[in-house]
């Protein structure tokens, strides 16, 4: 056994063009270890596992692990990563995805020796405590078994190695419930105590303190926290992870109330409990949780994108309570999806076709579609909404991810709507197209648009709401308003389900 | 990103030549139809370039066109339906029983087969869109069905003697053309007035692009895609009665005949006028295409397997073209 720590990350650097995404990382798993990893978008953790993983080359430092330096894709190395997105295939068994990542172990004459796999696959799952077997069907198990199966497969890859490595998890746990969640933390402590190093992503500070030796801070691509998991605290991890910067507050306009609030009362929802909520005409109402804990499907719901299981949603005298994507857009609110490229658009029609769906029987007029008037208001609107290139007859997968989002928001700021509904839609949108984008926002809201703004960016929610829900379980647990309103503040309210304040330090 | 270099004359220049740069445009199968039509005229002289000739070389499609366009319908939407060929013969076969053997009149009667083929595309809309089952796999099993039904409901005989209104409903002549080729062409121009002029045609457009997105901008998908299978069922149960009128009978083991020209033609038809999108006029142009090259071989006195072997050839060569000028659209950010 040698000495070398799993991982041993020394000054790494990595630069996207202005933006500093790694500015000299120094960090450590040892053997044994789980090592939480925390930052808010940005921070350069996953720019971290992409130069572990070889996607990415470090401008300057050093990344080793078992004290071989990684250098490039495709490089063999004691390294797993187990992604929120298994990586499993559903339609097989446990074996025949371990067979998948790990080999399958021919016979003499190529023939499969699955009797052989299998006694093996079971050897391991029985010795990490896995309540299934080889041949378990993988669309049999529970999400937090199939978490299991990812886990210990990962596992077995570090077998062919004289020592186990690095498990990097990335989130692997977003989905699950508290019981679920349970096994797979678990499972991660036994991999640790097998001797694997373990790297573990998450923003559940519960479940860090549970899993985790050791945490380590990231912002802005620097190490600004690293310190023992016990004494954990959420608001000094907060304070670390979003800094000391007073909250960006948007500018209190005089609101102007032109619209009906928005009343949703006692909806129930597929992963939405009991919510009640009143949205004011010129108000931006933040939604922020964990990922997974029922956020999306409340916009999707208040969107007419998911059905309403119970409870009411009323604009003014209009009823929404059943009304699908149509009555819904008829009524006034407009939804943003978050998935682009699958739900907000079509990506191989033009701009312009895209820009005209929602409303495009208005371009209807004597028995024929004026295309020439519909392609100059879609000039407009992308001028307006600052696209580049503004060019209406160009196939939307020509422009850019923040290009594509501003003609989607575009797409529904053209129908005036009383109320936008948004669905975290600026993921991944680079900075500037994302300013552009809340700084539109801001301005209709100013002229009385109000809107439910779902994110998993608290600075964007800290910069643009008047107030923010904090979603627990499909339960709308807190809103934290006025001057409390920080991404620190809501960061440590996302934590876990307690109406009352954060805890509080002496 | 520069404007600059989407220009088409910045990017040629900075591009070697490649062979993949030959590309459709909108009139080349149109354009191929005529060379086509050219060279088989100077091969064959007057029994290939004669006004009968052309006139009956028209008239041979007027089933397929109604059954191409029909299937139109379905595949804007992206889904397809495979039982038409086989409505159109139930249709037939319904009409031929009812005015034949219990004395209908015609007028019900047809109007009767239409209804046929209405039901038939309610059943494929229920489970299609209502059950999500696979479209092809359904409406392959929904063509083998009806073709059966329509062996039972004719008697495993081929009917004839239909009344003289039928025929003349399809022979009659306009303008030196009988009725029946008027009846495509008018099915024709009002799928490119849906098509290309109403909002309708372009909710089907998006619908086959990106159903949830269609769906989330408000319009109705699931109505769409089940008005698709109704129509496209009324479509081609017309063109059963129109069939059973050219020929003043029907045959009940026809149906196969019908099954894959059609979305032959509708497919190759994609690759012209508007590019990369199931079209009626392209579907016209389509068939006209295969018709002229499968008459200028078989005048060279080849067999009957000539027909199936230019159909297939054809729809190949227009598949791979479309799909080699698809990918130089999605490089260049064209849309389709």
């Amino acid at each position: 056994m040698s000495f070398e720590p799993r991982l041993r990350v020394a000054d790494l650097h990595k630069r996207f063009g202005a933006v500093r995404a790694l500015d000299g990382v120094d960090l450590q798993v040892d053997v044994g270890q789980v090592h939480a990893l925390l930052g808010h978008n940005g921070s350069g953790k996953s720019t971290l596992v992409k130069v572990l993983t070889g996607y990415h080359t470090a401008d300057s430092g050093s990344a080793e692990i078992n004290g071989v330096e990684v250098e490039s894709a495709g490089q063999q190395l004691p390294l797993a990563v187990v992604h929120q997105e298994l990586a499993l295939i559903d339609s097989g068994t446990v074996l025949e995805n371990f067979g998948v990542a790990v080999g399958y172990g021919a016979h003499a004459l190529g023939r499969v020796a699955w009797r052989r796999q299998a006694r093996e696959v079971n050897e391991i799952l029985a010795k990490f405590g896995a309540p299934f077997g080889a041949e378990a069907e993988l669309r049999d198990l529970t999400p937090g078994e199939q978490a299991m199966v990812a886990i210990v497969r990962a596992f077995r890859v570090f077998e062919s190695w004289s020592q186990p490595g690095l498990l990097v998890m990335d989130e692997p746990t977003a989905y699950l419930g508290g019981s679920e969640s349970d096994k797979v933390l678990n499972l991660i402590r036994a991999v640790a105590a097998a001797g694997a190093g373990v790297l573990f992503i998450s923003h559940r500070l519960a479940e860090v303190r549970k899993v985790a030796d050791w945490v380590t801070v990231l912002r802005d691509g620097r190490v600004v926290a690293t310190q023992d998991a016990a004494d954990l605290s959420e608001t000094r991890i907060a304070s670390a992870m979003f800094g000391e910067v007073p909250a960006r507050r948007r500018k209190s306009t005089p609101r102007v109330t032109s619209h009906a609030p928005l009343v949703v009362s006692q909806l129930h929802g597929r992963r939405i409990r009991n919510a009640s909520l009143t949205i004011n005409s010129g108000e931006v109402v933040g939604v922020a949780g964990l990922a997974g804990m029922g956020q999306s499907e409340l916009a999707k719901m208040l969107g007419g994108a998911s059905p309403k299981l119970g409870g009411s949603v009323h604009l003014g005298n209009v009823d929404l309570s059943n009304a699908g994507p149509r009555k819904t857009i008829d009524a006034g609110l407009a939804y943003v999806p978050g998935e682009r490229r699958q739900a907000g658009l079509w990506i191989d029609a033009s701009a312009t076709d895209n820009l005209s769906l929602p409303h495009l029987a208005d371009y209807y007029k004597s028995g024929k579609l004026r295309k020439r008037s519909e392609m100059m208001d879609a000039r407009i609107l992308m001028r307006s909404g600052d696209v580049r290139p503004p060019e209406p007859a160009l196939a939307l997968n020509s422009f850019s991810g923040g290009n594509q989002q501003k003609i989607v928001l575009a797409k529904w700021l053209a129908l005036k709507p009383q109320y936008l509904i948004l669905d975290d839609p600026f993921q991944g949108v680079d900075i500037s197209a994302r300013a552009a984008l809340l700084e539109m926002i801001a301005e209709r809201s100013a002229t009385g648009m109000g809107a439910l703004f779902v994110s998993s960016d608290y600075d964007e929610l800290a910069e643009v709401c008047d107030r923010v829900f904090i979603v627990y379980e499909g339960r709308l647990v807190r809103e934290i308003t006025g001057a409390e309103l920080s991404s620190a503040v809501l960061f440590a309210a996302t934590q876990s389900g307690e109406p009352i304040g954060v805890e509080k330090e002496a | 990103m520069s404007i600059n270099e989407r220009d088409p004359a910045v990017r040629a220049s900075l591009e070697p030549f490649d062979w993949r740069r030959l590309e459709l445009s909108k009139y080349s199968l149109v354009l191929a139809a005529i060379v086509l039509f050219g060279f088989f005229a100077a091969q064959h002289g007057s029994s290939f370039a004669s006004m009968r000739s052309v006139t009956s070389m028209i008239n041979s499609q007027s089933i397929l066109v109604m059954l191409a366009i029909a299937s139109t319908i379905t595949l804007r939407n992206g889904d397809f339906d495979l039982s038409l060929a086989g409505t159109a013969i139930l249709s037939g076969a319904v009409l031929g029983q009812l005015t034949l053997n219990h004395g209908v009149p015609l007028v019900f009667a047809a109007l009767a087969a239409i209804a046929c083929g209405l039901v038939v595309g309610l059943l494929n809309a229920l489970l299609v869109v209502f059950f999500d089952l696979d479209a092809l796999v359904v409406t392959l099993g929904m063509f083998t069905l009806l073709s059966g039904l329509a062996l039972a409901i004719s008697g495993g005989t081929v009917l004839t003697g239909f009344p003289a209104s039928l025929t003349d409903f399809a022979r009659q002549e306009f303008l030196g053309m009988p009725l029946a080729t008027w009846y495509g062409w008018l099915i024709v121009l009002i799928a490119y007035y849906v098509y290309e002029h109403t909002p309708v045609g372009r909710y089907m457009y998006f619908t086959g692009g990106n159903r949830e997105a269609t769906r989330l901008a408000g319009v109705r998908v699931q109505r769409i895609r089940t008005g698709a299978f109704l129509v496209g069922g009324a479509v081609a149960a017309f063109a059963g009665v129109v069939l059973a009128g050219v020929l003043g009978g029907l045959d009940p083991t026809a149906g196969a005949q019908y099954l894959l020209q059609p979305f032959a033609a509708a497919f190759l038809g994609a690759t012209a006028f508007t590019v990369g999108r199931f079209n009626a006029l392209g579907t016209l142009a389509a068939l006209y295409f295969l018709v002229i090259g499968i008459t200028g071989i078989q005048l060279y006195g080849l067999a009957g397997w000539v027909t199936d072997a230019f159909n297939g050839l054809a729809l190949i060569i227009a598949i791979l073209a479309a799909g080699l000028a698809e990918r130089r659209r999605r490089a260049r950010g064209e849309v389709k």
